[in-house]
């Protein structure tokens, strides 16, 4: 091939890849393309294998470490066998109070589908550029499903490719959750801040903002679920006009991601989609 | 065969990457190991396989990260295509050259993909210089690691040749 038909080829691939990406940052809602999806279809297979085979190793040779721990707690624990059992006959009653509990727990429970368990196959939370690929399994994912764990919230799914999925974290600077401080009810947006911490604006410098403040997802951007926990105010300062400037820390550790729950998007009504569109 | 090596350079880039990001927490902070497949086959080739490889590099980079799809495969396309034009043009036979080319690779790419998510998202996350510096180094000290161990292996190679052939005379 001669010089300038590469250089042409060059510009082509070039301008070719601009509009892949100005096609991304024109949509809002973080758009992806055919082919980010089939890479991912391709590539996350063998991130995978690598990363299972990898945590066999470690889970192998853990195992030889721990064999020796594991037979004087045997012993130990034979004897704690024995006053368990003889607890066990006291917390029956606690047993049957937890039940009663746990089925007014499930009528409250808003959502109708049980959330689902997947597997965190890449977790790169150091770099500026933040990546969590997820295994899904056979039943497939859809993009907006909220990503949770038991602590918290993690994120949305921006690619769903098969099995594979990734998720915008909410540290991202372009993730933003409709939230609100749990004390006092009052909603705001909270958006993806410097490094690790999270930040929450539109709450009034009117209203009584803690450190140590809860905030959790408020239920009103069409992703994510009410009730979620975000996390937790570390610094409140007053900002330039009207708003507080708040500091979260997320309420999950995202640095330490093994398995997340995925749980059903939270869908706008047919009826008020055909209204935001037309107000768009 | 090139392109068999260079697949596999991609192969083990990725597994590299996967280790690394599972063992060390900065590890794609302080290391590109795409971008050091692309320099590498660039180094060897032509300025259009040095492109291709670029793309393919950058497209694996993509998936890798969480950034804008795209911006690792633009970005290593032009250093791919600018370091193999490179080498054409200069002669490069010693390891400060090709360290110091890999580090001007690196430096490139993170400049121009600062600036590309700049560009189309406002607001976006800065690397840290001193991370920046950390990737320089790293991706030019690899470079020089597996120029010395290539030459290193002709060298071997030849000389196990002379052997074999003196001792059939």
């Amino acid at each position: 091939m001669t010089e300038k038909r590469i250089r042409w080829l060059l510009v082509g691939v070039l301008v070719g890849q601009l509009m892949l990406l100005s096609a991304q940052v024109r949509s809002e809602d973080r758009n992806y393309s055919v082919l980010e999806a089939s890479m991912l279809r391709l590539v996350a297979p063998l991130v995978r294998a690598v990363d299972g085979s990898a945590a066999a190793v470690s889970s192998l040779r853990g195992r030889f470490e721990t064999r020796k721990a594991l037979r004087e707690d045997n012993e130990k624990l034979r004897g704690e066998l024995e006053a368990m059992r003889r607890d066990r006959v006291e917390t029956f009653g606690l047993e049957q109070k937890l039940e009663l509990l746990s089925k007014a727990a499930s009528y409250a429970q808003s959502s109708g589908s049980p959330p689902r368990v997947a597997d965190v196959v890449l977790l790169d939370y150091g770099s500026w550029q933040q990546t969590l690929m997820l295994y899904v399994g056979d039943q497939g994912v859809e993009r907006q499903q909220p990503v949770v764990t038991d602590a918290g919230l993690v994120g949305r799914v921006v690619v769903a490719a098969g099995r594979y999925a990734k998720v915008q974290m909410i540290t991202d600077r372009s993730a933003s959750v409709g939230a609100m401080i749990e004390r006092t009810r009052r909603q705001g947006i909270v958006r993806g801040g410097e490094r690790s911490f999270l930040g929450m604006d539109f709450v009034p410098l009117q209203e009584v903002v803690k450190v140590g403040d809860r905030v959790l997802t408020a239920g009103i951007d069409g992703v994510y679920p009410r009730g979620i926990p975000v996390g937790t105010v570390v610094s409140v300062r007053p900002g330039g006009e009207l708003f507080h400037r708040i500091s979260l820390v997320p309420a999950v550790d995202l640095g330490r991601l093994d398995q997340v729950f995925l749980l059903q998007a939270e869908r706008v009504p047919p009826d008020l989609q055909t209204i935001d569109d037309a107000s768009r | 065969m090139r392109a068999a090596k260079f697949l596999a350079g991609l192969l083990a880039a990725t597994i590299v990457h996967v280790l690394g990001v599972r063992m060390v927490q900065d590890f794609s902070s302080a290391i590109d190991v795409f971008l050091v497949v692309a320099l590498f086959n660039a180094r060897g080739g032509s300025p259009f396989a040095g492109l291709l490889g670029g793309l393919v590099t950058g497209w694996c980079a993509d998936v890798m990260t969480g950034g804008l799809y795209g911006a690792y495969g633009f970005c290593n396309t032009l250093v791919g295509y600018g370091a193999a034009v490179a080498v054409q043009r200069l002669v490069i036979e010693k390891a400060g050259g090709v360290f110091l080319l890999f580090s001007l690779g690196a430096a490139v790419q993170q400049l121009l993909l600062l600036s590309l998510s700049r560009l189309l998202r406002p607001g976006a996350p800065a690397p840290e210089l001193t991370g920046l510096m950390v990737m320089f180094t790293t991706v030019g000290l690899t470079g020089a690691l597996g120029f010395l161990l290539r030459a290193r292996l002709v060298r071997w190679r030849a000389a196990w040749r002379r052997n074999q052939s003196a001792t059939l005379r």
